[in-house]
C-alpha cells in the first residue's frame, strides 16, 4: 500500500512540476530541506549578530626586551632563609651577608637580609624576627643582639615551624632548653679563646709592669662576655699587666672614643687595651690619635677592612678575623640542610686568624 | 488523476511555519535579545566596575608614591644628615667615615619601617655611600644609574624626581628592578646664601611589594592588572618576567587623555581594556578582561539558546517527519481513494491501515467503514434500481393511467393517462395543473381531493369528469394515494374512463323504464278484460275454458307486480322514489294492510290475527310505501305457512320506536339463504319460487323503503318453527318539528308512484 502511494505521489508531483521544468520533480524530504536551510540561515545570522568585532590591533602587549631576565626567572618557589643581623654599621656584617649571599647563590635559595640598626636594639631584633614569622620564611638564621631577649621570640618562631641557626653569638643554653628551643646549631667562633689570642698578643710584648683596660660589648650577650674572660685570662697570665678597668661601649665605635677618653682621664697611665670588636678599637685609637699617645698597645676583634690603616699604622696592634663570611655562609648552608631534613652539630667552630701589622694584606 | 494535484503549502509546510512562527522564531528573538541585552548590560557593568577598580589601584598607587614622597620630604629636611653629610665631604679618615656611615644609618634606618622600602641610599658629592636596605653589601653600584638619577634629580631641582622602573642602584640586591625615587640634599652656603648640592638621597621601592598587592586582586578568568610609568615601562604585571619592559606603541597609542575604555585584540585575544592615569607620575593603571571571560555567563545563554534551538528543530524536524508519515500521508491515501473512487476505479482496493487511534487514525478507520458502507449502499441501489425498473416498467406499461403530481402539478403521467387524456406523449401534460384536465364543475370538488391528497391522506374512489385535450369530457373514477416521489410528498392519482360503463347504465334504465311502461299498459288491459271474463261478466264460461281465463288472469297479475316491482327498484336505485312523508296513525294502517291482505291469505288457508296492539302509535311515513311493506311482509308469511294456520300480528312500543311484528310458523328460512334474503331475484329455492310465486324483488324493495323511513328491518328465523319479520320505525313526537316539506320535493319524480296493490 506505502510503495503504491508512494509510487503515485511521485507521478502527481511529477504532473505538478510538468508546466514548471525550471523546478525540478522532488519528494518530501528534499522539499523540507530548503526551509531547514532558511532556519540555520537565519540562526547563523542571529549568531553572527551577537559578537561585536573589536578594534584590529595584533600588536603583542609588552615588548619583551628584558630576554635575559625572563629567562633567568626562577622556576618554582625557592626556600626563603632570613639572614637577622646585629647593626648595620658594622662592616663585620658586610663580610657576614657576602657569606650568606655566596650560599644564596650556592643553593639557590632566597635570602632575605634584615639588620638591626643598633647593636643595641634589641627590640628591632625581635620586631623583625616577627615580621619574618609572619612573613612565613622558612628559616631564620639570626646573630642574636642580645643572648636572652630574643629567646622567647625565637621559640615563636620555632613554634610556627621555621627552622633557626643561631650564628655569632650564642643564645643562652640554659635559658633556651628552660622555654624549650630544642635543636638549634650554632656557628661562631671560640670567641674566649679568640679574645685571648688577641689579648695575648699584645699582652706577649708588655715586659714592664703596665695597666691595662677591657672596652666590653653588650654584657648581656654571650660572645661580649666571653671575649672579655678570654682577654682577663691572657691579661692576668702577664703578671706585668694589671687590669685597672673594663667598661662597655656596646660594640659602637663613637661609644668607644668616649669611654677611652673617660679611661684615660681617670688612668692616663693605661699602656694596654682590649676591645671586643675592632668598632670600638678604632673609636679608641680616634681618641689616642687625638691625644698624641703612641704607647698604647691596642688589641682589636673582627678584622674589619677599615682597620687595615690603622694595621699598617701601628696604631692597632692586633685584631681577630672571625671570618664572618664563613659564618654567614655556613649558617645558610646548615638552614638548607635542617630544611632538607638533615641533623646538624649543635655547635660548629670558625676557626680564627690573627692579624696584626705584620700580617694584614 | 489529472486533478490530482498536490495543495500548496500542503500541511507539513504550514505546521513548520506556525512551528517556527508560534516557538522558533519568537525563541530565537528572545535568545537573541537575551544575549545582547546580557552582553550590553555586562559590558557596561564590567567597564563600570573596571573603572572603578583601576581608579582604586590608581588611589592606592598614589598613596604609596606619596609616602615615599613624604618619606624622601621628611628625610631632605633632617639637619643632623645634612650636617654629618658635608662634614664628611670635609673630612676624611676611617673614624670619621664609620662613625658617620653609623650615625647616618641610624637615621636612615628610622626611616626604613616603610612597608615596600628596599632601601634608601645617600650618595654625596665626593663619592661617600650611606645606605641602609635589603643588603648592607653597597660595594656593588651601578654607576650609570646613579649618574642617570642624579642627572634627573638635578633637572628637577628642588621635587622628588621618580625615575620609574629602574634597575636598581644597588648591583647586589636581590631586587633587580626597582621603583626609584631621588631628590638632591642641599644645604644652604653660608657665604654664597645659596643651596648647594651635597647629594643624591635615592629610595628604592619594591615593586614586588606592588606585585604582592596587586596579583591579590582576582579579576576573572584571563584578566589582569597592569601599571606601566612615564616611560610605558611595566611597574607591574602578573608576569614579573615583563617587569621593566616597553608598552607595545600600538597599544600606547591608543592610551590616549587621563582615562578611557576601549576594546582591542590584545596578544590575539579580545581584550576589554580600562586605563587611568596618575596625574602625579603619569603612572598608569590599566586593567585587561578578556571579552571571552566579561562575556562568559553570556555565553550560557547563548549555549543554551543554541541547544534549546538545536531541540526546537529536532522537534520541528520530527513533527514534520510525523506529520508527514503520520497524518499528511493517511490524508493523501484517503484523498487518493476518494480520486480513484470518483474515477470509478476503486475496485477491490485494499483498505487503507489505521496508523495509532487519533482523529487521523480514526479517519482511515471511517473511510474504511464508509468504503465498506458504499459498497453494501451500491449493492442495495443496484437492487433496488432493479426494482424501481421493474416497477416503472409496470407503471409505464400499465393499461391503467397513472398520474403523480405535486400540489396538483403533474410531475408524471404514464402512456395509459396520456392515451386517455388524449395527449400525444405524457410530456405534454408534466407541468401541467391537473385541474386544466378537471371539468369546471368538478373542480371545487377535485380541488378539495388535491388538498387531502397534499395533506398525506389518502382519499376514496370518486367519480369525475375530466376534459381531454382535445376537449372532449369523459366520466372517470379517481384514486389518490399518497406517495414519495423521488423523494419527496406527492400524490398518486390512478384513473378509469367509465364513460361508456355510465352510457351502459344510462341506456339498461332507460330501457327498463320504456318497456315497462310499454309493458304496463297492454297488460294493464289484459288483466282487466280477463278480470271481467273470469268475472262472468261476458257470460258462464265453460268450466274448462273458466279455469283457463283464471290461469291467464292470475299471471297477467303476476306479470304486472313482477313489472311493478321492477319499476320500483329502478326508481329507488336511480333515487327517483317519491316519499309523501306524513304522521300516520300505524294501528289503522296495519288493519287496513290486514284487511286488504285478507283475501291473498285465504287462497292458503292462512288467517290473519292481530296479536298486540299499541294505541296512539305515530309514525312519520308514506302512507302507500308503508302499506306496500305491510303488504309484502303479510303476503310472504301467508305464502310461506301451512295451510290452516294462523299469521300473529303484533305491534309494540319500544324505547322511541314502534316495532311491527309478523310471525309465520313456516318451515324457517335455510340457512344458507340467510346472508342473501334482502338481495334482489332473491329465493331460497327455484323450484318453490315457481311454487309460492313471487318476483324475489320484494324484501329488497322493502328494505329500501324501511331505510329511507329511518327504520331498520331484520329477522328471527327457526328452521322448522317459523319466522318472524320485524319492522322498527321511529315514533314520531308531535311535539317535534316536521321535517321541511322540501326534503321529499328534490326527488326529482320520472314516473308516478304506483299505489300499493293488494293482490
Amino acid at each position: 500500500l506505502i510503495d503504491e502511494h508512494s509510487n503515485n505521489a511521485n507521478r502527481s508531483t511529477a504532473m505538478y512540476d510538468k508546466p514548471n521544468p525550471a523546478c525540478p520533480p522532488s519528494g518530501e524530504r528534499t522539499r523540507l530541506k530548503p526551509i531547514l536551510a532558511t532556519l540555520l540561515l537565519l540562526f547563523a545570522l542571529a549568531l553572527s549578530n551577537c559578537g561585536a568585532s573589536p578594534q584590529e590591533s595584533q600588536a603583542l602587549l609588552v615588548e619583551r626586551e628584558d630576554q635575559a631576565a625572563a629567562q633567568s626567572a626562577p622556576t618554582g618557589q625557592p626556600k626563603t632563609i632570613a639572614l637577622v643581623m646585629k647593626t648595620l654599621t658594622n662592616p663585620f656584617f658586610v663580610e657576614m651577608e657576602k657569606g650568606a649571599r655566596r650560599a644564596e647563590q650556592e643553593f639557590g635559595i632566597r635570602l632575605i637580609v634584615k639588620t638591626a640598626a643598633q647593636e643595641t636594639s634589641i627590640e628591632q631584633q625581635i620586631a623583625i624576627v616577627e615580621g619574618l614569622i609572619q612573613a612565613k620564611v622558612d628559616a631564620i638564621v639570626i646573630a642574636p643582639g642580645d643572648s636572652a631577649g630574643l629567646l622567647p621570640v625565637l621559640k615563636q618562631a620555632q613554634d610556627a615551624g621555621i627552622v633557626i641557626v643561631n650564628i655569632d653569638n650564642r643564645l643562652d643554653p640554659a635559658l633556651s632548653a628552660k622555654l624549650g628551643l630544642r635543636n638549634i646549631p650554632f656557628i661562631s667562633v671560640d670567641n674566649e679563646q679568640a679574645a685571648y689570642r688577641s689579648a695575648r698578643f699584645i699582652g706577649d710584648q708588655i715586659k714592664a709592669p703596665t695597666k691595662a683596660a677591657i672596652i666590653e660589648g653588650i654584657r648581656t650577650a654571650r660572645n661580649a662576655e666571653d671575649r672579655k674572660n678570654g682577654a682577663l685570662r691572657a691579661f692576668q697570665e702577664n703578671e706585668q699587666i694589671t687590669i685597672v678597668a673594663m667598661e662597655t661601649a656596646h660594640w659602637k665605635i663613637d661609644e668607644a672614643y668616649d669611654v677611652t677618653k673617660q679611661l684615660f682621664a681617670r688612668h692616663p697611665d693605661i699602656g694596654a687595651l682590649f676591645a671586643a670588636n675592632d668598632m670600638m678599637a678604632l673609636g679608641a685609637v680616634k681618641y689616642l690619635q687625638e691625644s698624641g699617645r703612641t704607647n698604647v698597645f691596642v688589641a682589636g676583634f673582627d678584622a674589619l677592612e677599615e682597620a687595615t690603616p690603622a694595621l699598617r699604622a701601628g696604631t692597632l696592634a692586633v685584631t681577630i678575623d672571625q671570618r664572618a663570611a664563613e659564618q654567614g655562609y655556613t649558617g645558610v648552608q646548615y638552614a638548607v640542610k635542617a630544611l632538607a631534613g638533615d641533623t646538624l652539630p649543635a655547635e660548629t667552630m670558625i676557626d680564627v686568624h690573627i692579624v696584626s701589622g705584620a700580617t694584614v694584606r | 488523476m489529472n486533478n490530482y494535484m498536490r495543495p500548496r503549502p500542503g500541511i507539513v509546510h504550514k505546521s513548520l511555519l506556525f512551528l517556527l512562527l508560534s516557538s522558533v522564531i519568537p525563541l530565537l528573538v528572545l535568545g537573541g535579545m537575551s544575549y545582547q541585552v546580557a552582553r550590553t548590560t555586562l559590558q557596561e557593568q564590567a567597564t563600570r566596575h573596571m573603572v572603578e577598580l583601576v581608579a582604586d589601584q590608581k588611589a592606592y598607587l598614589e598613596l604609596h608614591v606619596e609616602q615615599v614622597e613624604g618619606l624622601i620630604a621628611n628625610l631632605s629636611g633632617v639637619e643632623t644628615i645634612i650636617d654629618a653629610l658635608d662634614d664628611a665631604n670635609s673630612a676624611g679618615d676611617t673614624y670619621t667615615d664609620l662613625a658617620t656611615q653609623a650615625r647616618i644609618g641610624y637615621i636612615l634606618d628610622g626611616y626604613s619601617n616603610l612597608k615596600g622600602l628596599i632601601s634608601i641610599d645617600i650618595f654625596t658629592m665626593s663619592g661617600a655611600h650611606y645606605h641602609v636596605g635589603d643588603t648592607l653589601n653597597v660595594s656593588n653600584i651601578r654607576a650609570d644609574v646613579k649618574a642617570r638619577v642624579f642627572d634627573l634629580a638635578l633637572q628637577a631641582d628642588h621635587r622628588t624626581v621618580w625615575t620609574g622602573i629602574e634597575d636598581n642602584v644597588n648591583a647586589n640586591s636581590s631586587a633587580r628592578k626597582v621603583l626609584t625615587a631621588a631628590r638632591i640634599l642641599r644645604k644652604i652656603d653660608l657665604h654664597a646664601q645659596q643651596p648647594r648640592p651635597i647629594g643624591l638621597l635615592l629610595v628604592n621601592y619594591s615593586v614586588d611589594y606592588l606585585y604582592d598587592y596587586f596579583n591579590q586582586i582576582d579579576l576573572g578568568e584571563g584578566a589582569y592588572l597592569m601599571i606601566v610609568d612615564a616611560d610605558n615601562r611595566v611597574i607591574y604585571h602578573p608576569d614579573k618576567r615583563y617587569f621593566g619592559s616597553h608598552v607595545s606603541a600600538d597599544v600606547v597609542r591608543k592610551l590616549t587623555g587621563a582615562a578611557g575604555t576601549f576594546t582591542d585584540t590584545i596578544d590575539g585575544q579580545a581584550m576589554l581594556l580600562t586605563y587611568q592615569r596618575s596625574e602625579m607620575r603619569e603612572w598608569m593603571v590599566l586593567s585587561f578582561i578578556p571579552v571571552a571571560t566579561l562575556l562568559a555567563p553570556t555565553a550560557a545563554i547563548g549555549d543554551t539558546t543554541l541547544l534549546v534551538l538545536a531541540g526546537s528543530f529536532s522537534v520541528v524536524a520530527l513533527s514534520a517527519w510525523w506529520i508527514s508519515r503520520r497524518m499528511v500521508r493517511p490524508i493523501r491515501q484517503v484523498t487518493h481513494h476518494f480520486k480513484l473512487l470518483q474515477a470509478g476505479m476503486l475496485d477491490q482496493q485494499p483498505r487503507l491501515v489505521a496508523q495509532g487511534r487519533d482523529e487521523i487514525g480514526e479517519l482511515v478507520t471511517w473511510f474504511n467503514t464508509f468504503l465498506d458502507n458504499l459498497n453494501l449502499k451500491q449493492q442495495t441501489e443496484a437492487a433496488l434500481r432493479a426494482s424501481e425498473e421493474r416497477y416503472r416498467d409496470l407503471v409505464e406499461l400499465s393499461p391503467i393511467p397513472i398520474v403523480v403530481h405535486r400540489d396538483a402539478r403533474i410531475i408524471y403521467c404514464n402512456p395509459s393517462a396520456a392515451r386517455v387524456l388524449a395527449a400525444e406523449h405524457p410530456k405534454n401534460l408534466v407541468g401541467k395543473s391537473v385541474l386544466d384536465r378537471v371539468h369546471p364543475d368538478d373542480r371545487e370538488h377535485v380541488l378539495a381531493r388535491v388538498h387531502q391528497l397534499s395533506g398525506g391522506k389518502n382519499v376514496d374512489s370518486n367519480e369525475e369528469r375530466f376534459l381531454r385535450l382535445d376537449g372532449h369530457v369523459i366520466d372517470v373514477e379517481t384514486f389518490g394515494i399518497a406517495v414519495t416521489y423521488l423523494g419527496e410528498p406527492a400524490s398518486l392519482v390512478m384513473f378509469q374512463d367509465i364513460s361508456e360503463r355510465k352510457q351502459v347504465d344510462r341506456l339498461k334504465s332507460e330501457f327498463v323504464s320504456v318497456v315497462s311502461h310499454e309493458l304496463r299498459t297492454p297488460l294493464t288491459a289484459i288483466r282487466g278484460a280477463l278480470g271481467l271474463v273470469a268475472g262472468g261478466v261476458t257470460g258462464t264460461l265453460p268450466t274448462q275454458a273458466q279455469a283457463m281465463i283464471e290461469i291467464a288472469h292470475t299471471n297477467s297479475k303476476r306479470l304486472m307486480r313482477l313489472i311493478n316491482d321492477i319499476l320500483d327498484i329502478e326508481k329507488i336505485e336511480s333515487g327517483k322514489l317519491h316519499f309523501d312523508l306524513q304522521p300516520l296513525h300505524l294501528m289503522a294502517l296495519v288493519e287496513q294492510a290486514l284487511e286488504a291482505n285478507h283475501a291473498y291469505a285465504e287462497q292458503f288457508g292462512v288467517s290473519f290475527a292481530l296479536t298486540q296492539t299499541v294505541t296512539g302509535a305515530l309514525v312519520y311515513a308514506d302512507g302507500d310505501r308503508l302499506m306496500q311493506v305491510l303488504a309484502n311482509l303479510l303476503s310472504n308469511a301467508a305464502k310461506f305457512s301451512p295451510r290452516g294456520e294462523t299469521v300473529q300480528v303484533a305491534v309494540s312500543r319500544r324505547a322511541g320506536s314502534i316495532r311491527l311484528e309478523v310471525r309465520d310458523h313456516g318451515p324457517g328460512i335455510p340457512e344458507a339463504f340467510r346472508g342473501r334474503i334482502f338481495q334482489k331475484f332473491a329465493q331460497a329455492d327455484s323450484s318453490d319460487t315457481r311454487q309460492k310465486g313471487g318476483t324475489g324483488l320484494g324484501l329488497n324493495i322493502t328494505k329500501a323503503i324501511v331505510e329511507r323511513l329511518d327504520g331498520q328491518i331484520g329477522f328471527d328465523t327457526s328452521t322448522g318453527v317459523g319466522t318472524t319479520f320485524y319492522v322498527d320505525l321511529p315514533e314520531w313526537n308531535p311535539s317535534l318539528p316536521i321535517a321541511p316539506a322540501g326534503v321529499a320535493a328534490i326527488v326529482q319524480l320520472t314516473s308516478l308512484p304506483e299505489p300499493a296493490a293488494p293482490s
